[in-house]
């Protein structure tokens, strides 16, 4: 008797994206945030390319008005089949500046997070590792940042450093590392209580070999739903120092601050600053539902059964 | 046949917040190859303690002290780093956990090449890659261990086993590591019966296979004398009788060990209760015989002696009636 069995060699990401599309909500979020990141990589590409042939008007060849002409005649125009999201004081086409200033939100968030996690993750990782003396001076160090409220430590580092796209971004690392420390601190030592650690010190795996193998990637993987989720948070927060006047200087669109401007006009004008805001909290929410769906998926790999 | 483990006077101490707990108290053991000596004790008696410390991997919190440590020839007493070089053929472990044992996200195939680069880089000193291992060579290991469907079970994750497939996988894995002392801290607690069998076959079968000695700690004293040449009894952190399985379970001379035995089920309900010890393991001065609060026939030296491990015929007994 012959009897088939098949056995998935790997449970690869294909199989992991497929699982969050099941889910209505998560597929829902999944959509948003890929369409988010790809019309930024896209939009971000012609930007740079424009900026370095000196043709800036390729920044705006695929949206449906430049972002920066203003058009008196036009001004404050309400949501139409010509201005999707309206127009603001000067007569600009919202929709084409909150197009425009998609890059500039994407590429903070995975800058942000990614240094979070890099900088947060050696930090906590050689915390749990090490123990001891490092791990106090360690968890020590992340207290400090974590005592300052975020939002009052991002602008004394902007007030003295300086105002910016970039130093926002610098302001909001230094922000944001202190939780990732404190995530991988708790994931390595739990990772290191498994007895496959001593199982694996025990075959003779040298330490580095056992960070690599048995300890980067298990803390990764539980880390890596809060980080997605953490992507929103970065953009609202950015958004928010945007709304400070902190983040992009004009005439440079960006959400935040087309909030702040438009709430001069509102309730009359309501769209001026209620539109940027709308796509604001959507992708915020986006990350979140395909942070949460992450951690359905992913935590329940690595649960026993 | 050489001797494997020497051990005199072993003692650890955790240091905690609230003061020093001495969880091993003073335990002299020997080792030869391809012995299978029984630990038995209850929880706390210090058994997992030493077992630990034969491997190493003590917590940072705890002292070791002794007045010899010889493993395999190498002084563990004179620097940290024997453990570390013992690593890799030296000493290997079977846990009482199997869910813990292995690494959920990596499949079978990959923690045992794992084990086999180890190996082969340090007997031939040639470095493989994991990816490079010839499956075959890692199924032919299962094989060994009486893994049904080998192919398949490679590319298995440790979810998709059961708790006695994944003991058997870890000693497929001291198969490829041919460790000359292994240490089965509790293998088959979490193990149905008939499971428990089979996987103490397998431990027998390594020991007649690669010629390792093991060290089987269990609180089943039913399971020790199944498998073990010697028995060991602990506890409180000292070893209070030790002999050939034989004749230990035949005519237990301590009241521990006696009770232990009386209290294996062998009776139905309509026959009565079970036996059992009375009480519950308290912590004791150090200076009278832990099992002293518990024993059936205390005495008054008991409590403000501490009575020495002594050679009562063919055994060593720890106790101040066989004085």
């Amino acid at each position: 008797m012959t009897l088939e069995v098949t056995v998935r060699r790997r449970r690869g990401w294909a199989d992991v994206v497929i699982r969050l599309l099941k889910k209505p909500d998560v597929a829902f979020g999944l959509v948003i945030v890929a369409l988010f990141y790809a019309w930024s990589m896209v939009e971000g590409v012609l930007q740079v390319v424009g900026a370095l042939l000196n043709n800036p008007a390729l920044g705006w060849a695929l949206l449906p008005y430049n972002p920066f002409q203003p058009h008196l005649s036009q001004s404050l125009q309400p949501p139409s089949i010509l201005h999707i999201m309206g127009t603001d004081d000067l007569g600009r086409d919202i929709l084409s500046r909150v197009l425009y200033a998609a890059p500039y939100d994407a590429l903070i968030s995975l800058v942000v997070v990614g240094g979070g996690i890099l900088i947060g993750g050696f930090i906590g990782m050689v915390a749990g590792f090490y123990g001891g003396g490092v791990e106090e001076f360690n968890m020590w160090l992340t207290d400090l940042f974590l005592a300052f409220p975020a939002l009052i430590l991002a602008m004394v580092i902007e007030a003295t450093f300086g105002h910016g796209y970039i130093y926002a971004m610098i302001a909001m690392i230094v922000v944001w590392w202190p939780s990732y420390a404190r995530l991988f601190r708790a994931e390595t030592i739990r990772v290191r209580s498994m007895k496959y650690i001593d199982a694996a010190l025990l075959s003779g795996l040298s330490r580095l070999e056992i960070i690599r193998r048995h300890i980067i990637r298990p803390a990764l993987i539980t880390i890596l739903p809060y980080a997605t989720l953490d992507l929103g948070n970065v953009i609202l927060f950015y958004s928010m120092l945007s709304f400070l006047g902190l983040g992009q200087q004009p005439p440079l669109p960006e959400w935040g601050s087309m909030v702040a401007l438009g709430l001069e006009y509102f309730p009359r004008w309501w769209w001026y600053s209620i539109m940027p805001g709308l796509v604001i909290l959507i992708i915020a929410v986006a990350t979140a539902l395909v942070g949460d769906g992450l951690r359905d998926v992913i935590g329940g790999e690595e649960r026993w059964v | 046949m050489g001797v494997t483990l020497s051990i005199e006077d072993l003692q650890v101490i955790y240091k905690t917040p609230d003061g020093t707990i001495p969880a091993v108290r003073g335990v002299s053991l020997e080792l030869s190859e391809s012995e299978i000596l029984g630990v038995v004790g209850e929880s706390g008696s210090g058994k997992s303690t030493l077992a630990f410390a034969i491997a190493g991997l003590l917590p940072k919190n705890a002292i070791v002290k002794a007045r010899k440590f010889i493993i395999l020839n190498n002084d563990a007493l004179s620097s940290p780093n024997v453990f570390n070089k013992l690593r890799g053929s030296g000493v290997f472990m079977v846990f009482q956990d199997p869910f813990s044992s292995l690494n959920p996200l990596l499949t079978i195939r990959d923690q045992l090449a794992e084990a086999y680069v180890t190996k082969v880089k340090q007997s031939k000193g040639v470095k493989v890659g994991i990816g490079d291992v010839d499956d075959e060579e890692l199924v032919e290991y299962l094989k060994r261990v009486n893994i049904p469907d080998p192919q398949i079970t490679l590319y298995k994750y440790p979810h998709q086993l059961s708790g006695g497939q994944i003991q058997r996988v870890m000693i497929a894995m001291a198969l490829i590591l041919e460790p000359r002392i292994l240490l089965a801290d509790e293998p088959t607690t979490a193990l149905d019966v008939l499971t428990q069998i089979q996987v103490l076959q397998e431990l027998k079968r390594l020991v007649d296979e690669i010629k390792t000695s093991i060290i089987f700690i269990t609180h089943d004293i039913a399971l020790a004398s199944a498998i073990g040449d010697r028995l060991a009894v602990m506890y409180g952190g000292l070893l209070m009788e030790v002999g050939n399985t034989e004749d230990v379970i035949r005519e237990p001379m301590h009241p521990y060990t006696q009770g232990l035995i009386a209290s294996i089920p062998s009776k139905s309900k309509y026959e009565g209760l079970l036996n059992e010890i009375k009480g519950i393991y308290v912590p004791t001065n150090l200076n009278e015989c832990p099992f002293a609060p518990r024993c059936p026939y205390v005495r008054d030296d008991c409590k403000n002696s501490l009575p020495e491990l002594r050679r009562v015929s063919n055994r060593f007994v720890r106790c101040h009636l066989y004085g």
